[in-house]
């Protein structure tokens, strides 16, 4: 039974462009974290950016961070947004870009041409020796410009951000939710060193597995929806209903036979991904590469849960309404869970669908939220199996000619000829 | 078990139309006509036997078995369906052999019965062409051999002739006639060629009323005609119950 749905499964378009979406995720996204070690921090540096950030929770840093970010992304008209979770840079028209310009003049009280002559000289963010308190410098000119706006406070800057969120749109820098990252500053060379030794002393194989599936829950919580619904419209398709619903196979059995190969061949897509993702790894650091079987034990209790999720309500609303339906459910679900997941562990929701971790770092975050992320996961995997259930009771209900369906419809519109 | 299927005062309704109304048959070994123009219950009646219409109003036993028993009734009864296809991308083979594991044969008996049945329906040669590529005979001969394929001990065929070149039909008919040596086999059909041929016994169903039930002989003396055409229209026409 297993296999013969099996093969309908491997053999069934939407699983084919699983695959490949799948691997052309890992390829675009994964792969290049791949191709060159992080090496150790060394001495002597203000800032390791690529060890990760902390978040202040200064608000002067805050509007500091997103001011210098707006002035650089305003000159340029290139602004950064993750409307999906991946970037995607934003260029505002004349209209909008004035609007901007109004917002920042209100920011920073230097009009928009006066931004623009001075900003193109990329300023960087110091500490007065004297005061303490934050000024931007001119590299060339070493002229400082107190860059906190004395002209707003930080709920009026906060109002300012979100007219300039909605000009960028979707996903951008600048919305309230993304405002603290503003106010997160790189890692000194303690804190830096700190996360490297986490990482080589797990045999670095925790942060990349973390990392990897991060991708692959994007893309694993959505299209397995497809491939549910197709293996669930296919009997009524083939006009093999009545002859399928009067074999003596149990509803339970055949729903769970169908539902579990393809969960079974998503997961062997992602868990074969991860295989290629940890020989890369040790690829990578030859000889110092330990516990790569984190690489499938992570990927199992994070990302099949999403797999699990999505396929159950493909087949859940296909059997339900014997349509499509489940993808604009799944489509809004995807779209609203992905434009409002944090990046990391830290800003885990019991119910976000698709949990994201993007670094390799940050370890500490994630072991905090480790109980709350086990939870989330169980909880979707138990919700995708008692929706599986009930999905058998319908199938079981039309097959007894006791539950609503299109053919019940089509019967009525011919009885008057064929009753 | 008692080879014998028991309809008693059945009436199904789909809203407030009713499809069949009060209808009593006892249905034994070999090979029953159910005749009937379009609209007159056939489908209504081969789908509530088959368990896949649930019974508003009397009782049907099948070989001694409650209708009502689902798990039981699918292990009994074969259903050729009105309007049914195959999965049109997998070969004869193999849709055989997955309705076999649907039915839950082991793999040697799922041979054996396939080999057996490809065999009987005349498409041993076809096995490794795809459902697609078959004509509608062809088709129809494979739901023959699907419907047949778990050995049950009542075959219901529902309008199975319908759309077949003549030769194709006689070459069903001869299939069903076979399978009635030992299964009760039903035969819905509006097309009386059909039951004078094969039928020894035969009910008629218009509008949902069982107007007779009997021998194709007692039929045609009963109306006093000299064929089974014209013994079905007085029946029908007259709206009498024999």
């Amino acid at each position: 039974m297993l296999l013969k749905e099996g093969k309908k499964v491997l053999m069934s378009i939407p699983f084919l462009i699983f695959v490949i979406v799948m691997v052309i995720d890992y390829q675009t996204q994964y792969s290049s974290a791949l191709c060159q070690k992080i090496e150790e921090p060394q001495p002597g540096q203000e800032e390791y950016p690529i060890y990760g950030f902390t978040d202040s929770g200064d608000t002067e840093m805050i509007m500091q961070g997103a001011i210098e970010t707006l002035i650089g992304e305003y000159s340029a008209n290139a602004y950064s947004s993750y409307p999906f979770g991946f970037y995607k840079e934003v260029r505002l028209n004349d209209n909008e870009k004035a609007e901007m310009g109004d917002i920042l003049a209100a920011l920073t009280g230097y009009t928009a041409e006066e931004i623009v002559n001075t900003a193109f000289k990329i300023p960087y963010m110091t500490q007065d020796e004297e005061t303490g308190a934050l000024v931007s410098v001119i590299p060339d000119t070493g002229e400082e410009i107190p860059v906190v706006s004395e002209h707003v406070s930080y709920q009026e800057f906060q109002q300012l951000m979100g007219q300039a969120s909605d000009l960028v749109g979707g996903g951008s820098s600048y919305s309230v939710d993304n405002l603290a990252a503003m106010g997160s500053r790189p890692l000194n060379y303690e804190e830096a060193d700190e996360v490297y030794q986490q990482l080589r002393a797990s045999g670095y194989s925790g942060g990349y597995a973390r990392l990897l599936c991060d991708y692959l829950c994007i893309f694993s919580g959505l299209l397995p929806v497809f491939i549910a619904i197709a293996i669930w419209l296919r009997d009524r398709s083939a006009k093999m209903r009545d002859i399928v619903w009067t074999r003596k196979i149990s509803s339970i059995r055949l729903t769970f036979a169908r539902y579990g190969m393809i969960v079974l061949l998503c997961s062997a897509v992602v868990l074969i991904i991860a295989g290629i993702a940890a020989l890369g790894l040790m690829k990578l650091y030859p000889g110092e590469v330990s516990g790569v079987f984190e690489f499938f034990r992570l990927t199992a209790i994070w990302v099949i849960p999403s797999i699990m999720a999505s396929a159950a309500i493909g087949a859940f609303f296909t059997e339900l309404t014997d349509t499509p339906a489940g993808i604009l459910f799944m489509l809004g679900y995807w779209y609203f869970s992905i434009g409002t997941t944090s990046l990391t562990m830290g800003g885990l929701k019991w119910l976000t669908f698709m949990p994201r971790h993007n670094t390799e770092f940050m370890v500490e975050e994630f072991a905090a939220n480790y109980s709350k992320f086990l939870v989330n996961r169980v909880l979707f995997v138990v919700a995708s199996i008692a929706l599986v259930f009930i999905t058998a009771f319908i199938l079981e209900r039309k097959r007894r000619g006791r539950w609503f369906s299109l053919d019940k419809i089509s019967i009525r519109r011919k009885k008057k000829s064929e009753i | 078990m008692k080879e014998k299927i028991k309809i008693t005062n059945l009436t199904q309704r789909y809203g407030k139309k009713i499809a069949l109304k009060d209808v009593s048959l006892e249905i034994e070994t070999g090979l029953y006509g159910l005749l009937g123009r379009n609209g007159a219950g056939k489908t209504t009646l081969m789908r509530t036997m088959a368990g896949l219409l649930p019974v508003n109003a009397g009782e049907i036993d099948i070989c001694g078995v409650p209708v009502s028993n689902i798990p039981e009734v699918r292990k009994l009864i074969g259903y050729l369906p009105q309007e049914f296809s195959l999965y049109p991308n997998m070969k004869v083979e193999e849709v055989l052999d997955y309705i076999g594991v649907l039915s839950d044969l082991s793999r040697p008996v799922r041979q054996d019965r396939i080999d057996e049945l490809l065999e009987k329906v005349n498409l041993q040669q076809h096995r490794r062409k795809k459902v697609k590529s078959l004509s509608g005979g062809m088709k129809r001969r494979l739901g023959m051999a699907q419907a047949l394929l778990h050995n049950p001990q009542v075959l219901i065929a529902d309008e199975p002739t319908v759309g077949l070149d003549p030769e194709e039909r006689v070459r069903l008919r001869n299939l069903l006639a076979d399978e009635a040596k030992d299964k009760i086999v039903i035969l819905s059909t509006h097309i009386v060629e059909d039951i004078d041929a094969v039928c020894e016994n035969t009910a008629i169903l218009d509008d949902g009323h069982l107007v007779y039930n009997g021998t194709i002989a007692a039929l045609i003396q009963m109306t006093n005609t000299t064929g089974i055409e014209d013994a079905y229209l007085k029946a029908v026409h007259s709206r009498e119950v024999f």
